[in-house]
């Protein structure tokens, strides 16, 4: 499903340039659920970045879906974003003005869809997640674990074939972490592709491979040798 | 376009932000308010056409001669456009929708009132030219116009019809006495005549009538020489307005060549009196006397009320970068979700379009409500300034208010728009918190200079406006306006003879002499800063007469005149009550007379005789008795151009000239105690003298001196709360600016105590901040000052510069606001616990 070839990311720093991401190469088949770890500044968030098609200054060959990203514009891997990828983030990110149904919908907003046909599929994510009840409260009305079900929600709405998540359990404590965790092993159990950035070696027991960033080289991947996976160090 | 879910999601954004949403549509509507408000009164000035059917078809038509001759009785407007009533006639019989106006105020008596009003004499194709229907009974026609055998008859304008006879259509038929002729009404008509609101017309009599209500003064119906006719025509639109003015200029050449022949004795120079042409100008304002009298005034006051609106501008375009740096993870998510950049930056002008309708709306009823005010404060003032103020709100007054608001909008939105485009949703990843970037930074830096800038001029704009207000409050008008009141009647207007009115000013003179309280009265045919004039030539008995003579203006007083009003007498004497019809001719000249005649030498000047007119017939019969100082006879703004003479009113009566039989009288009475307690008496006195007499003008002097300088009140008043307002809005901008970098840099605040900076430092580094952001401001706008005192200069002539230190004075205010603005965020800063800000990232 994903395929990168010698992904490098760096920064401007006075004359120097500092690497965030070097020399990736990696593939991530459909139905994976990968754990990426590391410690602060190995390049996890910036590699997510990558994934998410949020950042355009890297350089490289990324094939998603069989799509040549890297060939792609910038309007063009937008719109493939828009398709194919969800995000849910550490700190929910949810607005504050929006009510959990109106966040939920956010993404659907911004496609072409009907609005009957939004509304439906607002509802049927509601009932899916159990938050009928809460959809018209606030974000600030809601407990930390049901906001990032709210996230995980918005996230998944579109039916996005790659679900990446940054530390989506750090700002919550273990018996609400664990739920959605839960969540999120049933989420790729039901076929969607999960990419989470974790410092918790609890909830990468829920994913099947483990990719480790050091200095932004990729250093371990817990993938069988003969997959579709590969390391390659230098 | 926004849909109605972003409208709805805006309106809830704004509606969990009040104070903000608050201060922001309050910022607007004070920017708006007055922008609004002085477009109305711009518009009623200097652009409202006659509310006549297509008035874009008028125009009036001008002439431009090397030289002219003759007299020439203006009543406003260029001296090109008056023509003689000979020249319009032949005029017309080449051009038949050609019509003729003259403007007359008479005195016009019912069996049970007197007034004076405003009279339009017209050509009797006037209203038929104007396609204007009666809103009763009939209007003129070409019969009721003859000369010399025009029909009595009188119509009324549909608003004095209405304030005066309550609309009733018994008015019809009913004899009215017009300067003392009787005169029927044969109807009402919808029209404010063609002098605009500021001389509204109250009755329409025949343009052949005029001779008959003249007051004995010449006829100048088939005088030549004699200018005081309008001359107006209709061209509908596409019409061939080039052979129009040709045929009238064939016309009109013709026509200057036979005048030429028949009065050969009158035209010192032939060829300049051929050296001439017509030409059409727009007529579709009709005679703008506001425009005149208030024009630059209204367009140096819209150019300060624009200026207020962009520091308003500049003020919401700071508070809503703020706004924006907070929304920025908020954008980030959006961006993240898949909103494109046209839905972010739609969201943002979607909230900006919001605040910019609320302001607006609430800018305009601020701007009605001001105006309102501001007529309530000068209603009394001056008739000129109440017309500009009392403004109509047409439909393009609200249209440039809610312009206004949609640019504004815009243009403030721009920046937050700018900024949440060039959101990454990258950043979505790397933090939570909206931090303000160096380029929004120092944009908000620039908009608080800008509005620094902008106050500084309306401040300085201010300043000079009061100083002038100042100036003129405190310059003496050469008499002594306390305890002084005054008031104006015409006798002679109801139709008396000149012995009549004789005897009822000297008879209404004895008897206000006589009321208890009284010190002293007198009377004078023109008002004191009423700003009528009346002059002709004179030449001195001895001395040749030079081409740059000026020519005097006069004014025919009673006794006592000079002791009443309190001017003393410099040389000789003032009239006394010897002063009689059948005595010497004598006059009192003014220090300028002398000046200009006698080489500023007043002992030269007593005994020396002089006569009106120039050439070798004239005579000099009036002596020279008394020397007076120079006084403010037309206006407080200035003395008056040329020198006056007085003349003793009882030797006017045998005078002929252009203003006949003529004699109006404004007495001056010096009372002991407060002049305004003795309005009622003078009320009763005139009735008591001629029940038919109306008392106009009755007021203290001292309202008198205030009213002739209403405009420059208004321009200062108006001025200096435009200045305020800026200020207080520099003021609230600088204020936002460091209070949100205490905010966003309360971290680096507190590494910078926490490494030993004292909190005097941290003070210091903020109202430095505030320093550069005020002098860069004060810098700019003092510029802009400069540029716009030049302007200002070119444009109001008569603006007398305030001392530096004025000036110096108002950029001191400013800085001292903007201290007082940053000195709670300066407190704030210094108040930081270094260990709480470190903990809280």
């Amino acid at each position: 499903m994903i395929a990168l070839k010698q992904i490098e990311r760096s920064y401007k720093t006075g004359a120097a340039q500092t690497f965030v991401l070097r020399n990736i190469n990696l593939t991530i088949r459909e139905g994976d659920f990968v754990t990426v770890m590391g410690p602060s500044g190995a390049g996890k968030s910036s590699l997510l970045n990558v994934l998410a098609l949020l950042d355009d200054e890297w350089r490289g060959e990324y094939s998603l879906d069989g799509e040549q990203v890297h060939a792609l514009s910038r309007k063009g891997r937008a719109e493939l974003a828009r398709r194919r990828i969800g995000m849910v983030f550490q700190s929910y990110h949810l607005l504050d003005d929006l009510t959990v149904a109106e966040n939920i919908d956010l993404p659907l907003s911004y496609k072409n869809l009907p609005r009957a046909e939004r509304q439906a599929m607002v509802a049927d994510t509601l009932d899916r997640f159990q938050i009928v009840g809460k959809k018209d409260l606030y974000p600030s009305q809601l407990s930390g674990g049901q906001q990032q079900l709210v996230g995980i929600a918005r996230a998944v709405i579109h039916s996005p074939a790659l679900l990446l998540a940054d530390e989506p359990t750090g700002n919550l404590h273990s018996a609400q972490a664990a739920e959605i965790m839960q969540l999120f092993r049933t989420l790729n159990e039901q076929g969607t592709t999960i990419v989470q950035v974790t410092h918790s070696e609890l909830n990468a027991t829920y994913g099947r491979r483990i990719l480790e960033l050091r200095d932004g080289w990729l250093t371990r991947d817990t993938a069988p040798a003969q997959g579709a996976s590969g390391v390659h160090a230098s | 376009m926004p849909n109605a879910q972003t409208v709805r999601l805006a309106l809830r954004r704004l509606g969990k932000q009040p104070g903000f949403a608050l201060l922001a549509v309050l910022t607007l509507a004070v920017g708006i308010g007055p922008t609004t408000a002085v477009y109305a009164v711009f518009r009623q000035v200097l652009l409202r056409e006659l509310p006549v059917h297509k008035p874009g078809e008028f125009l009036l038509l001008a002439q431009q001669s090397a030289y002219d001759t003759g007299s020439l009785n203006s009543y406003g407007g260029s001296q090109e456009l008056y023509f003689a009533a000979p020249a319009y006639r032949t005029l017309r019989a080449a051009v038949p929708q050609l019509a003729a106006i003259a403007r007359q105020p008479v005195n016009f008596a019912t069996a049970t009132e007197a007034l004076q009003v405003n009279a339009q004499l017209v050509s009797g194709n006037y209203f038929s030219l104007l396609a204007e229907r009666p809103a009763l009974g009939r209007l003129f026609n070409d019969e009721d116009d003859r000369i010399h055998a025009a029909n009595p008859v009188a119509l009324l304008s549909e608003s004095f019809w209405r304030s005066h006879f309550s609309a009733s259509p018994a008015v019809l038929n009913l004899r009215v006495a017009v300067n003392g002729v009787l005169f029927t009404i044969v109807g009402v008509v919808p029209d404010e005549g063609f002098m605009g609101a500021a001389e509204p017309v109250s009755l329409f009599v025949p343009e052949a009538m005029q001779q008959a209500i003249s007051l004995g003064r010449p006829d100048t119906e088939d005088d030549p020489l004699a200018r005081w006719l309008l001359v107006l025509g209709r061209v509908p639109a596409g019409s061939a307005r080039a052979q129009l003015e040709s045929r009238l200029n064939g016309s009109w050449i013709a026509w200057r060549r036979e005048v030429l022949h028949t009065r050969a004795d009158k035209i010192s120079n032939p060829a300049g009196w051929m050296k001439t042409s017509l030409h059409l100008t727009s007529g579709a304002r009709g005679i703008t006397l506001l425009k005149q009298r208030l024009g630059t005034p209204v367009l140096v006051l819209q150019a300060m009320a624009a200026l207020v609106l962009l520091v308003t501008c500049a003020n919401i375009a700071s508070l809503l970068l703020a706004r924006a740096a907070a929304q920025r993870s908020e954008m980030a998510v959006r961006a993240c979700l898949g909103a494109s950049r046209s839905e972010i930056v739609r969201s943002t002008i979607t909230d900006a379009l919001l605040l910019g309708g609320a302001g607006t709306a609430a800018g305009v009823a601020l701007g009605w409500a001001c105006l309102h005010l501001l007529l309530h404060m000068f209603a009394e003032s001056d008739n000129y300034l109440v017309a500009a103020l009392a403004a109509p709100w047409h439909w393009s007054v609200l249209l440039v208010a809610a312009s206004a608001g949609v640019l504004t909008s815009l243009l403030f939105s721009l920046g937050p728009a700018v900024a949440h485009a060039r959101v990454s949703p990258g950043e979505v990843l790397h933090s939570s918190h909206g931090v303000v970037g160096g380029t929004a930074a120092r944009a908000r830096g620039v908009m608080v200079a800008a509005t620094i800038a902008g106050s500084l001029v309306l401040l300085l704009g201010a300043s000079l406006m009061g100083w002038n207000l100042y100036r003129l409050s405190t310059t003496s008008p050469g008499f002594t306006p306390n305890h002084l009141l005054t008031f104006q009647v015409d006798e002679s207007a109801t139709g008396a003879s000149r012995q009549r009115t004789a005897e009822v000013y000297t008879g209404l003179l004895a008897s206000i002499a006589h009321e208890r309280g009284v010190s002293t009265a007198a009377y004078a045919h023109e008002g004191l800063l009423s700003g009528d004039q009346m002059g002709s030539n004179i030449s001195v008995a001895g001395r040749p007469n030079k081409d740059n003579d000026l020519e005097p203006n006069q004014n025919w007083v009673s006794a006592g005149f000079f002791k009443t009003l309190g001017v003393p007498v410099l040389r000789g004497r003032e009239f006394a009550d010897a002063d009689t019809a059948a005595s010497e001719p004598i006059a009192v000249v003014d220090q300028a007379f002398v000046r200009a005649f006698f080489d500023g030498d007043a002992s030269r000047a007593l005994g020396q005789h002089f006569g009106f007119g120039s050439g070798s017939t004239t005579s000099y019969p009036i002596r020279i008795v008394g020397v007076v100082p120079t006084i403010h006879e037309d206006s407080m703004h200035s003395l008056p151009s040329v020198p006056y003479l007085y003349l003793a009113y009882p030797q006017t009566y045998g005078k002929q000239s252009f203003f006949g039989n003529r004699h109006a009288a404004h007495f001056y009475i010096r009372t002991a105690g407060d002049p305004a307690t003795f309005a009622a008496d003078m009320r009763l006195l005139v009735h008591r003298a001629d029940p038919r007499l109306p008392v106009l003008d009755l007021a203290t002097m001292q309202e008198q001196v205030s009213g002739s300088i209403a405009d420059t009140r208004l321009l200062a008043i108006l001025s200096s709360a435009l200045g305020v307002l800026a200020a207080s809005l520099a003021a609230v901008g600088l204020y936002e600016v460091l209070a949100y970098q205490v905010t966003t840099r309360r971290r680096e605040i507190g590494l910078r105590m926490a490494v030993g900076a004292s909190r005097a430092r941290v003070v210091r580094l903020l109202l430095g901040q505030m320093l550069r952001l005020t002098a860069g401001g004060l810098g700019a706008g003092a510029l802009l000052a400069l540029g716009a005192a030049r302007l200002l200069a070119s444009s109001m002539a008569d603006l007398v510069p305030a001392p530096p230190l004025l000036y110096l004075g108002a950029a001191l205010l400013l800085l001292l606001t903007a201290l007082v603005a940053a000195l709670v965020p300066a407190r704030r800063a210094a108040r930081v616990e270094p260990m709480e800000a470190l903990r809280m990232e």
